[in-house]
């Protein structure tokens, strides 16, 4: 039987999404330049996602940074291309981000209360983000 | 969140359904943020490059159009994918064209002024002291909540329009003027300030310090001690191109310049905290930035870029001033990026012809952010910039490779061909 840990945390975008863990500690950009919108596939000077697909993973890294119109380009994977993470989690929102997932209506949350949440889930678990009651459902890889 | 008479009636429709529309997103991101309330909006600039925006974003803006959304406070936008005058002087990808004239319809539709400026600040789109805005721009919002002492986060390109469309945008992050204090310090050394600029410099020189202050500061407010008594309007935009790529935030609080710092303790908000954070920027800190931002020591240049963020009229003048007589070399592009207004002045001033004339091109409403950089210079070039901002926005696997100098360096490297960096030896 794999383990399953609940965590809490500040729900963001409201709703209810689950996915294979995609984790990583630094700060991440949506735009095109640095995630392809077409594949979803990070490119992003010495990043540690770099070559790695985030389409329909459960998106776990720091916070937002570069373009702001990383927000429209969450909503271009979703909308257009299916590409776009099935959850979010930061250690804190951006407007980026925030914008991005309310208005695409991809779960998101922030601020999760049993610590970093690189310290808590791993690359390859199974996350399920309620974001409506501000719950995160982890199975840990076995 | 507590919404007034006029807040409800927009969102029950009573303005109807685009300003319906726009409130309950706003709502939403209000929520998010724990915000308490919102805030009248005085000023909004918003993306226009097809390359940033994408198809999601196309259809996004003409929705705003179908809803029938107009925007009435004033406005600027983002420069765009194309320079329209010199569209043969690029190989654009399939579609391109097509996609950015449905934006450039839209914004239009929208009542966006058509500005395409990154540097709207200067020209067209001037906040006041406590103005609330929506801009989606780093350097700008940077600029105007740090040397003008107006509000605004750097706000996403979808809350941004949506907010103009309301009139109305949560207070939170920096429209909250209790967030607007610092969390961190720096502190840079006399000596660095005694060598740090200069014609032909300033640009690069700035532009690393300022991303020596924000990947220190990173999601922090930095309060800057020590930078010169007086400093000119390109060498701050300079230092705060660093609000992002290198800050998260947009407001570095420059002691004795910011209209919110007059003291240290203004900066801190009436006391300096015991064991604050505290960094000493040296000269030796510029030196190893600037070589971080070298990604090779080949010397053949195939291009070169100068005017991110956009460059001014003295900067036009500076960079004409460069060149001189001089030619550039066969086989190099140089690329210099302003946008409208200031292209029609230079113009005006014989600028352009002389920048033509030395074989750069002096372009409008564009940048290599705006413009698929990857297609259209390919991956095996090696591109030489003053722009810290765009070395390290096109970086990474499939792009092209950077050098980092000054005005005067990257000029030299295109009348040659070969980049020689000069600084900080």
């Amino acid at each position: 039987m794999s383990e399953t840990i609940t965590l809490h945390g500040h729900p963001i975008s409201k709703g209810v999404g689950e996915g294979e863990a995609l984790v990583c500690d630094k700060p991440l950009s949506f735009i095109a330049v640095g995630i392809s919108n077409e594949e979803g596939i990070v490119r992003i000077d010495k990043h540690p996602l770099n070559g790695q697909s985030i389409a329909g993973k459960v998106l776990i890294y720091d916070t937002d940074i570069f373009s702001t119109g990383g927000a429209l380009s969450i909503y271009t994977k979703k909308s257009v291309y299916d590409t776009a993470p099935a959850a979010v989690i930061w250690r804190k929102a951006h407007n980026i981000g925030a914008g991005g997932t309310i208005y695409a209506g991809v779960p998101s949350m922030d601020k999760i209360e049993e610590g970093l949440p690189w310290d808590l889930i791993s690359t390859g678990d199974w996350v399920k983000v309620d974001s409506e009651q501000g719950i995160v459902e982890v199975t840990k890889k076995s | 969140m507590n919404l007034n008479d006029a807040d409800k009636r927009k969102l029950d429709g009573g303005e109807g359904p685009a300003v319906q529309h726009a409130m309950e997103h706003l709502l939403r991101m209000g929520e998010a943020f724990d915000a308490e309330e919102m805030v009248d909006l005085h000023t909004v600039h918003c993306f226009s490059d097809y390359r940033t925006v994408g198809d999601g974003g196309v259809n996004f803006y003409e929705n705003l159009v179908k809803l029938g959304a107009h925007i009435s406070i004033p406005s600027s936008c983002e420069p765009m994918s194309m320079d329209r005058n010199h569209k043969d002087e690029f190989d654009w990808p399939e579609g391109y064209e097509e996609g950015q004239q449905k934006i450039i319809d839209a914004l239009a539709a929208l009542g966006v002024q058509p500005t395409y400026s990154c540097t709207h600040y200067f020209t067209a789109n001037v906040p006041k002291f406590r103005s609330n805005m929506a801009w989606v721009e780093g350097n700008s919002t940077g600029y105007a909540n740090t040397v003008i002492g107006a509000r605004g986060n750097r706000e996403d390109a979808i809350t941004s329009p949506l907010a103009a469309i309301a009139r109305r945008i949560p207070k939170y992050g920096m429209l909250d003027p209790r967030n607007r204090v610092g969390d961190c310090l720096v502190e840079v050394d006399p000596s660095l300030i005694e060598r740090i600029g200069g014609e032909g410099r300033r640009t690069a020189d700035y532009q690393a310090l300022g991303a020596l202050i924000g990947d220190f500061a990173y999601d922090r407010i930095p309060v800057v001690m020590g930078l010169p008594e007086y400093m000119d309007n390109e060498e701050l935009k300079a230092l705060v191109t660093a609000c992002s790529p290198a800050m998260t935030t947009t407001l570095m609080l420059l002691v004795g310049i910011s209209p919110e710092a007059r003291t240290i303790e203004e900066a801190f908000g009436g006391k300096v905290p015991k064991d604050i954070d505290t960094i000493q920027v040296t000269e030796d800190d510029l030196r190893k930035m600037y070589s971080q931002l070298e990604q090779t020591t080949k010397e053949d240049v195939d291009i070169v870029i100068s005017g991110c963020p956009f460059k001014t009229l003295q900067e036009v003048q500076e960079v004409t001033e460069q060149l001189g007589q001089q030619k550039v070399a066969d086989g190099v592009k140089f690329y210099i990026f302003t946008d409208r207004i200031t292209f029609n002045m230079a113009n005006d001033m014989g600028l352009v012809d002389k920048i033509e004339a030395a074989g750069a091109l002096l372009t409008t409403d564009t940048c290599s952010w705006c413009m698929p950089v990857e297609t259209m210079f390919g991956p095996d070039k090696v591109i030489a910039s003053d722009s810290m901002k765009m070395r390290r926005l096109l970086a990474g696997d499939g792009k092209p490779t950077w050098r980092y100098g000054t005005l005067t360096d990257v000029v030299d490297a295109a009348v040659t061909g070969k980049f020689k960096p000069s600084r900080w030896n």
